[in-house]
Order: structure tokens, then sequence, then C-alpha cells
């Protein structure tokens, strides 16, 4: 019976208080209201309420009778029950506000996402305005518009708009992820804006690496200050750990920079006459690009340059490259008959080979073996082009010069030639490279 | 006629009707308006509608906040994608996707950066689900979805899907740089190049414009190559044209231009042009047929240190390796393409230039030419490589000596390949030839077996008179080996005449020697020269120490006086050799008529031979045919070999013998009747015990049978009135009823 009067209660109540407001204060009127009637019962309390209510009358009457005082009290009506009913509903209105900040917000990112550049940055610019309560599902949303912002003015050149965007954003506070893209907005927008001191680009760089040390833009930007710097170390350095990070998209040209880098700074080094320096950068070579010829050239400018020619000889040979070949050709134009000409073909055991060794013995003089070096070499390469240049060279230097022209023209008129009725566009494509 | 006044004044009423009924609408507006209610209402109205539309745009932003989950998640998965922290933006966006797989846009997102980490066929998985599973309609996607194809290795479907998405979005530049991309990489240069224009209008002007421009315009002249291969002048040159048009400094250009104007002057001309200015060192001028006239450097590009890979500068690039995919030069081995981002592209472009050698050491010998050299290529000559011998012919005296080692060290083809080859050098290397025999003979430490000078025998043989001057010398030798070597060479000359100084110098039996070991060949030539009276034909070849009859034979038929061989045949006699050659000459139709004759001629001594040749089973039928005219002519004695020769049992070949003694006709009776009487020794000792009746007699009255005529039926009659033995007398009484039949046909015929 107990419970059965318990839920009759409830639900009698349920709809007065759902119908009550939530403010206390709003709960004591309402509570007193029916009290202060029984007052009113009481004479001079219910004159004064009647004579309060006629006053209002009198003041409301004449405005009831013209357009105008009709249209002001309308307005004031709603006024106030707006007013009331945003105090009312304040909790309420600040929770759908911040929901509705958030969901322009997810609007502006799939526009983002979408490609839609033009809408994503109107309503990322009507979240980056926003000032109200933040939502509590994701209260960075701010920070977050401004942030899309500022690489958005990154990505169309905009650079001081950026680095207005990324002065608007409160750093403290921020998650992570977002505090890394700050970081490296503002060393984008910095070092692209171009006024920035090295020296405070530099501060900054290294105190976001320092935060977040596989950030391949924020390495890129200290990578690029090394490079204006001139610091061929500290280059290599940065682009290794770029090359180690980078994502798999990026990351061969990466490896491909780091090699490059690795390169440029091996030949500084023999250009310097650190030939030590050189041979350390050439095991790197050889370590970034174990099946690449570039560590083993290196190497063999380093012997190279140390005037032990058999070995640079015997290190362009083991490339199997055509530039290995170009070493050793330029090796020999500078040192003639440094390397016996069956020492040389035993220490590059390439086609190639004939044609070096065909022109050594060609400037060596010894015109019988030089021809039939040329003749083996031809028989053995083909009509390519360097053969026929070659062969071409090592006529003149015998003294044939009708047949050396007569060969150039003949390899030309071959690469002239409209392909035969047979022969198809697939096969002769080869030629042109 | 109208009043002018009275129109003048209706139109000035109508003018104040229509005032006035302006006047009225808007009096009316006026009116309405101020009416009590109207305008509260209106006004009330507006402020609801207002506060209505703002109330739902709102509730959509926050129904649309409220939907998300994973809204942390997604928002910060998507910060990190842009920032390039993919692994952290994959980890993030799948966790978003696991709660809120609608969430369009992160899956969208998810495709890209798994593309971008080198997962293409998850990023295909999941811009398929966007595409099918829930049915999105999104160009973004579409091209996200190429490119995740394209991440797969498969450029054309890539370019497809991406050419299909973009007929939604046309304006879209990257697409179409995507689709350009695609399409080189697919090597579909045509479809490359209708892309790139299409990109190059989207472009504004700027660096990357420029970039396409120069890259355009070496993709149109790819695409003028293609289609000069194709033998479409007119569209190459329209090709060459837009090309000239985007960068007429392209270096790809100017081999087109020159292909093209050598299809419209000559390879040759053109050729030549360009020859003669890569001389002079000038400056070529491409041919105004593409209307550029862009001028290119012919000097020399690359260092001329180095192997100079661009000799027709401005014809062929510089570079030593080349796209795959695209065909574009790489200045290195790039392990992705700049131009079309194909993966491990380079491809050298002259790959056999770091072939290997399998043996320098062999390779340097060929240079230098030593005898290791010389004698790999005596040994790859025996194994049938043809080359060799040319290059040892090349070669000459230098490979004398190693040649006549291998000669003489070897036997069989080895030999006769390194003998055919120091023939082949001539007669110059003669003195080289010598002294080589004399050389390897000092080598040899034990004179067992025959020394070089055999071989140089053979070899000397077949040089002509030009040799004559190195052989004088050898006259004044007293070594046996030169005489040999000289007998050899006269008897190769083939000139009787000149080896009359042989025949003065050195003595029969010596020459008889050589005339014996000589090749076939050079004797024959030697004995066609013989002329009739000829001391080698009335004495030497008629010596038994002559053992070449077959090349008698053989020398018949083109000898400028055959009688004189032929005599010396038959002088000879039917020695064996001379009987074996005549009867094989039979079966050989260039041989066969002297060969008849000459058995004919020697009659009896050769009959028994020429049947047994006869009858042997794997004659061919040719020679079985010849070999019966011979023995027909040979008549009686022939018979009686024939009737002989019955076996004891029936054959096929009695057939045979018995057509032959029909053939011979009545001479072959007697011959025939003598072999039927005669009776062997067991028959003539068993008293009558032994039946008669045998093969050879009954096949004898058959053949007389056959023969039919009156010696014939004579001899038969006689036979079987001697026959005691029942069954000869029965196949003598068939005979003769045979014969009378026969003869009894051919009266009546």
């Amino acid at each position: 019976m107990g419970k059965i009067g318990d839920l009759l209660r409830k639900g009698l109540w349920a709809p007065v208080k759902a119908i009550l407001p939530k403010n206390p204060w709003l709960r004591v009127l309402v509570y007193a209201l029916p009290v202060v009637l029984l007052l009113a019962l009481f004479g001079p309390a219910l004159d004064v309420v009647l004579k309060l209510m006629d006053l209002v009358i009198r003041v409301i009457e004449p405005m009831l009778q013209t357009t105008v005082g009709r249209i002001l009290l309308l307005l004031v009506v709603l006024t106030i029950t707006s007013l009331l009913l945003f105090w009312l509903l304040k909790r309420r209105v600040r929770d759908m506000r911040a929901e509705a900040t958030l969901g322009r917000h997810l609007q502006a990112t799939a526009a983002l996402v979408g490609s839609d550049r033009k809408k994503s940055r109107e309503l990322f610019r009507r979240v980056a305005k926003y000032r109200g309560p933040l939502p509590e599902r994701y209260p960075h949303v701010v920070q977050d518009a401004n942030l899309k912002l500022a690489r958005q003015s990154l990505a169309s050149n905009n650079v001081d708009e950026a680095l207005g965007w990324l002065a608007r954003c409160v750093e403290p506070g921020l998650p992570k992820e977002l505090t890394r893209s700050l970081l490296q907005l503002r060393l984008e927008a910095l070092r692209r804006q171009g006024e920035v001191l090295p020296a405070t680009l530099r501060r900054e760089a290294e105190a976001a690496v320092s935060r977040f040390p596989d950030d391949v833009s924020m390495l890129s930007v200290l990578r690029d200050l090394a490079e204006s710097e001139g610091n061929a170390g500290e280059v290599l350095q940065w682009q290794e750990k770029i090359a180690k990070h980078a994502p798999p998209a990026t990351a061969v040209r990466e490896r491909q920079r780091y090699v490059d880098a690795l390169v440029a700074a091996g030949a500084t080094a023999l250009k310097a006459g650190d030939q030590d320096a050189a041979k350390k950068i050439a095991k790197r070579l050889q370590k970034a690009e174990p099946d690449g010829a570039s560590g083993k050239l290196l190497l063999g400018d380093v012997h190279r340059a140390a005037g032990e020619f058999r070995q640079a000889v015997r290190v362009y040979g083991g490339t199997r490259s055509p530039t290995g070949l170009d070493r050793i050709a330029e090796l020999l134009s500078e040192h003639p008959g440094a390397v016996e000409p069956r020492e040389l073909l035993a220490n590059c055991p390439m086609q190639g080979g004939l044609l070096l060794v065909a022109r050594e013995l060609a400037r060596a003089g010894e015109h019988e073996r030089a021809e039939r070096a040329a003749r083996v070499a031809a028989e053995a390469l083909g009509p390519t082009p360097t053969v026929c240049a070659v062969l071409a060279e090592v006529l003149d230097l015998l003294g044939e010069q009708q047949k050396a022209q007569l060969l150039r023209e003949q390899t030309v008129a071959r690469l002239l030639a409209a392909p035969s009725a047979g022969e198809t566009a697939s096969d002769h494509r080869g030629d042109d490279s | 006629m109208l009043d002018p006044f009275a129109n003048a004044a209706q139109e000035q009423k109508d003018a104040q009707g229509e005032a006035v009924a302006v006047q009225t609408f808007w009096q009316w507006l006026y009116d309405f308006c101020t009416e009590p209610g109207v305008i509260e209402i209106f006004l009330s109205i507006v402020i609801v509608v207002t506060v209505l539309f703002l109330w739902w745009r709102l509730a959509g932003l926050v129904k649309n906040a409220r939907a998300r989950e994973a809204l942390l998640d997604y928002l910060l998965g998507v910060e990190q994608a842009m920032q390039g922290n993919l692994a952290g933006a994959e980890k993030r966006l799948s966790r978003v996707l696991q709660q809120d797989p609608e969430n369009h846009y992160a899956r969208l997102l998810l495709g890209k950066v798994l593309g971008d980490l080198g997962q293409a066929e998850q990023a295909h998985q999941q811009h398929l689900y966007l595409q099918r599973a829930f049915a999105v309609e999104s160009g973004d996607n579409d091209l996200m979805l190429a490119q995740s194809l394209l991440g797969a290795g498969l450029p054309i479907e890539a370019a497809d899907v991406a050419e299909r998405a973009l007929e939604r979005m046309p304006q879209n530049a990257a697409g179409w740089a995507f689709v350009y991309r695609a399409r080189l990489q697919n090597g579909d240069q045509e479809a490359a190049a209708r892309a790139g224009k299409k990109l190059l209008t989207l472009l504004r002007d700027g660096p990357e414009r420029d970039l396409l421009r120069v890259d355009l315009a070496r993709t149109l002249a790819e695409v003028g190559t293609l289609r000069w291969l194709n033998g479409d002048r007119r569209t190459a040159l329209q090709s060459a044209k837009e090309a000239a048009g985007l960068d007429a400094g392209m270096q790809r250009l100017p081999l087109l231009t020159a292909r093209l104007d050598a299809l419209e002057h000559g390879v040759e001309q053109t050729a030549r042009q360009l020859s003669v200015a890569k001389t002079d060192g000038s400056l070529v001028v491409a041919s105004d047929s593409t209307g550029a006239m862009s001028k290119r450097r012919d000097g020399v590009l690359s260092s001329a240190k180095q192997l100079p890979m661009a000799t027709f500068e401005g014809l062929l690039e510089g570079t030593r390796w080349s796209c795959h995919a695209c065909g574009g030069p790489l200045e290195r081995e790039v392990a992705q393409c700049p131009r079309c981002s194909a993966a491990d592209p380079a491809t050298l472009v002259e790959p056999n230039l770091v072939a290997t050698i399998e043996s320098p050491t062999e390779a340097m010998d060929r240079i230098d030419v030593n005898d290791a050299h010389v004698q790999r290529l005596v040994r790859s000559l025996a194994a049938g490589d043809r080359s060799s011998r040319d290059e040892l012919l090349q070669l000459g005296e230098r490979a004398v000596e190693e040649v006549l080692r291998v000669a003489w060290k070897n036997s069989g083809a080895i030999c006769d390949f390194a003998i055919d080859v120091l023939r082949a050098m001539g007669p110059t290397i003669a003195p080289a030839l010598f002294r080589a025999s004399d050389a390897i003979g000092q080598q040899r430490l034990l004179s067992v077996g025959p020394g070089p000078e055999a071989i140089v025998g053979r070899i000397v043989q077949r040089f002509d008179r030009s040799a004559l001057p190195h052989m004088q010398s050898l006259f004044a030798s007293s070594r046996p080996d030169h005489r040999r070597i000289l007998i050899d060479y006269f008897l190769g000359l083939g000139d009787v005449e000149a080896f009359q100084s042989v025949l003065e110098r050195f003595p029969p039996m010596e020459i008889l020697h050589r005339f014996n070991n000589a090749d076939p060949e050079v004797l024959q030539r030697f004995l066609q020269a013989i002329p009739r009276g000829h001391f080698v034909a009335d004495s030497l070849l008629l010596e038994h120490t002559f053992y070449r009859d077959d090349a008698l034979l053989a020398a018949v038929p083109e000898s400028d006086d055959p009688e004189v061989l032929v005599a010396v045949m038959l002088a000879r006699g039917p020695t064996r050799a001379l009987t074996t050659a005549l009867i094989l000459g039979v079966g050989d139709d260039r041989l066969a008529a002297t060969s008849q004759r000459v058995l004919e001629e020697l009659g009896e001594q050769v009959i028994e031979h020429v049947l047994a040749a006869y009858a042997d089973p794997d004659s061919d039928a040719t020679a079985c045919k010849r070999l019966a005219r011979v023995l027909v002519r040979g008549g009686e004695p022939a018979a009686a070999h024939i009737a002989d020769s019955f076996g004891p049992e029936a054959t096929l070949l009695d057939d045979r013998l018995r057509e032959l003694l029909v053939i011979i006709g009545d001479p072959a009776v007697e011959p025939m009747v003598a072999a039927y009487e005669r009776s062997g020794w067991f028959e003539k000792v068993s008293v009558g015990f032994v039946r008669r009746l045998n093969n050879r007699r009954v096949q004898i009255a058959a053949a007389l049978s056959a023969l039919g005529t009156k010696p014939a039926t004579k001899a038969l009659k006689v036979l079987h009135k001697r026959e005691k033995d029942d069954n000869l007398r029965l196949h003598l009484s068939r005979a003769l009823h045979g014969t009378s039949e026969k003869q009894d046909g051919g009266s009546n015929g």
C-alpha cells in the first residue's frame, strides 16, 4: 500500500518537478507564492497588489491604443520572456553553444578532409572567433581551428596571416598533438617569413626537436639552417635523422638526399685534402646505400687523391657502373699509363673496360693493339653511342680521321633511319635512349 | 475628324486614373497595416520564424557533434595526419572507425594516411568501402582510390579510375597531375600528353607551371617519336611543333626534328650535315620544320676525360640511366623517378658497358694476340666455332706456328680444321710455315711418329704458283722432310711440266710414296694433267707399288686425255684395288661409264668380282643394272660363272641370274649344259645313292625353258634323254613342254 502511495505521489509530483526551475531562489519564490497570495487575502497586502496592477494597467493602456505602443509592448514582452528563459535555461544554452561550435568545427574539418578549402576556412574562422564556453568533449576546439587556419595560410603562402593565427594559440594546456603542430607550424612560418634572425629560428627549432625528436618537418628546418650556414657535418647529421624518420612516401627521396649530401660532403673533404674524413664518409655512404656505387666511387676518389691509382681503378671497377668507368677514364686521362691495360681490364672486368683499353692504347701510340682492342670492344658492345664515340676517338688518335668521320656519320644515320616494315616501334625505342 | 483638345483631355484623364489606382494600392496597404493587430502579428511571426530557424541551425550543429563518437581521436587524428605523424594518425583514425564506422571523413583520411605509409592495399580497401559499401559519391575518394591503385603497382587502372573521377570535377589540378603521372608510369605517352595539356590550362603562372611546360614538351616529343616510328610523319611533325612551342630547348626535340628532316631530305644527307657540324664544333640550328629556331650546342657536353657518352650532342641525351616506366633520363641510379614517381626506375641506357667480361685475361690475350689466344682460337675452331677461323686467317703468320702445332699434335677433325686454316692463309705463309715446322721439329725430344713436315706437305699441296719462290730454297736442302714437301708441292700444282724437275731430281720410289700419300683431290688433279706417252703414265703409274687406283679412276672424267688413264688401268690389270674401285665406280654416275668399260675390257678376270657385286644384296638397283650389263657383255665365260652360281636352295637371286642367262642367249646354252652335267664329288662317290635333284639343275632347266631357242630346246631334249632322276626328268619335261608351248605361240603369232 505504501509503495502504491509513493508511486502515486511521485507521479503527481513529476510534472510539478519538471516545471519547477532548477534555481533554488526561483524554487523558493514558487513555494512562497501561495503563501503571499494567502497573505494578500488579508486586506492591505491585497490592496497593495491591486494598486500595483492598476498602476501597470494604467501605464499599458495608452500604449495599447496605438500600433507603435503595441509593437513596443510586444518587443518588451518577448525580451523579458527571452531573458527569463535564458536565465532559466542558462546552463543548457551554454552547453548547446559549445556543442554547436564543436559541430561547426567538425563541419570545417570534414570540408578540410574533403579538400573544400574555402568552406573549411570560413567555418574555421567562425570557430576561431568563438569565445563562449568550450565543449567538454573537445575543449581545444578554438586552438585547433587556429592551427588549421595557420596551416591553410601557409599552404596559400600567406605567412603573416599564418603567424597571426599561430600567435592566437594558447600553448599551455594544449594536448601533445596540437603542441607539435603549433611548434611545427610556427617554425615553418618563421622560416618562410625570413625576417627572423637565424639564431632565433635555430633556438626555436632546437627546442621543438628536443620535444619531438622524430618530427621530420622540424628536423628539416634545422637541416636547412645548417645548409644555409654551410655546415656540411650538421647537414649530414640532420639529414640522417630525417631519412630515418621520414614516412614511407617520402623516405626514398630523403634517403637519396642523404646519399647526395654524403657525396657532396665527401667531395668537399677531398677538396680540402682531408682524406681520412673522406674515407669515413665513404664508409657511411656504403652503409647508407649498400647496393649503390657512390660509396665505392668516393673511396676510389680517395685512393686517386692519394696517388694509389691501381687501388683506385680496382675500387672504381668494383662498382660495376658507368660512373665507375667514367672515373677510370678521367684517371687515365690525367695519368696516362698509370695502369697497364692488362691490369686495367683485370680490375675493371666490364665490357666498357675494353673501350678504356682501346683509348689508352691509342693514346700510347700502340696502333695495332689499339685497333684490335677497338674491334674487340665493338664486337662485344655493339653500336651504342659510347662505343661509337670512343671508337671514333680512337680512329682519330690513330690518324684515321676519315674513318672516324664515317663512323660518326653512320651512327647518326642509324639514329635517324626510319624503322623498317618488320621492325616494331618497341624494337626501335631502345635506340633512342 | 477628331478634336485635338478632346484627345488631350482624354489622355489627362487616363493618367489621373492610373495615379488614383496607384494611390489606392498604397493607401490600401497602409490601411491594412494600420489595422489593429496586423503588424503585431506579422512581427510576432517574423520573430518566431527567426528564432525557430536559429534553433534549427543550432540543433543541426549540435546533433552533428553529438552523433560523432571518439571525437577526440578523430580531431587529433586529423591533426596528426596534417602534421605528418602518420603512424599516430593511423592509430587514432583506426580507433575512430572501430567506434564510429560511419565516419566517412575519418575513413577517407585513414585511406590517405595508409597510402602515405606505403600500405597501398589497405588504403585501397578503405576507399573501396567508401565507394561501394557506403555508396559515397566523392571525387576525392575516387582520386585516393586511384592513388592506392598506383601505389599497388596498377598504373593503368589507377589512371582510368582517376579519369572517371575527374569527369565529376574537371577543374581539379591535383587530379590531372596524378593522371599525368600515372599515364607516364604506364608508358602511355599520348594519354599523358592529353592529361598534361589539361593540367597546363588549370595551373597558374609560376614555377610549377614552368616545370610542367618543360616536362610536357618532353612527353610531346616522345609522342612525336612514337608516331615517327609508326611512320606517321604528319602527326609526328605536329607533336614536334607543339613540343617546340612549350620548350624549344628541350633535349629530346633535336633528335625528333632531325629524324623528320631525314624523312624529307634523306638520312644520309642529314647525317652528314649533323656530323660535319659536330666536327666544326659549330652550333646547329634546329630545322625550321618545327618553326622553332632553337639553337643547340653540338660541342662536347661531357668532359673529354670521361667516356664520351654524348658524342652526338643535341641528338642524344647525355645520361647513363633512363626510367624504365616513362623513358625519361635519369642523372643517376635513383630509387624513385622524379618524373613519373615509379619505384626503382633506373635502367642503364647502355647495359653492355657494365656487362661482365667472362675472362679479362682472354680478352687481353686477344688484344695482344699472344700464343694463348691462338691456342684458344684453334680449340674453339675445333669445337665448330667458325668465327675463330676468320680471326685466325686475319692473324696470318702470327698464328702459323700454333696452328701447325695443333694440327700435328691432333688427329681427325681438329687436325683437318687446322690444316684447312693454314691452307686458307695462302702461299704467303710458306716461309713462316717452314720456320714453324723447323721450330716444332727442334722441340721434339723423341722423333717417334711423323713430324710436322707431313702436315706441311699436305698444306703446301694446295698452294699455287705464287708459292714457287718460297720453294726454290728447298731444292738445295738435303733434308728428307724438305724433299717430301717439295714433291708434295709440285704434285699439288697439277702441272706436269713443272713436275719434270721433280722427276729429274728424285727417285721414282720416293715420288711414288708421295703419290700414295697425297690427298685424293691433289692426286686426281695431277693425274688429269698427264699427257699421252708421259713418263709418269708409261712407267710410274704402272708400278706395283702405286696403290691409288681409285684416284686413277676418279681422275678420268675431268682428265685432259681420259684414254691415257684408261690405258694405265688396263695395263695395270685387275688389281684388287682397281677392281674394287671399278665396282664402286659403277654405282657413281660420273664414273659409271668408265668403270663399265674397263670392267668389260678386263673381261673374265673380273667377272667373278662383278658377279659377286651383282649378288650383293646391299647394292642399289642402278648399280645392279649396270653390273648386269657388264655380265651380259661377258658372254659365255660370264654365263659359265652365272650357271655355277645357283645355290642349294631357291632364292630371289636365282630369278635375276636366270634372267641374265636368258639375256646372254644361245652363248649361254653350252655353259648351262656343262653346269647341269657337272656333278659334285659326293654325288660321284655315292654311285646314285644321292639324289641328283638340286636347285642348280632346276634353275638351269628353267633358264633353258625361258630361253626357248632351238639350241636351248635341243639341249633340254638331250638332258631329258640322259637324265635318270625322275624328278629332274619331270622338271625337264615341264621345261620342254614350256618351250614347245612358247614355240607354238611364236609360230601362231
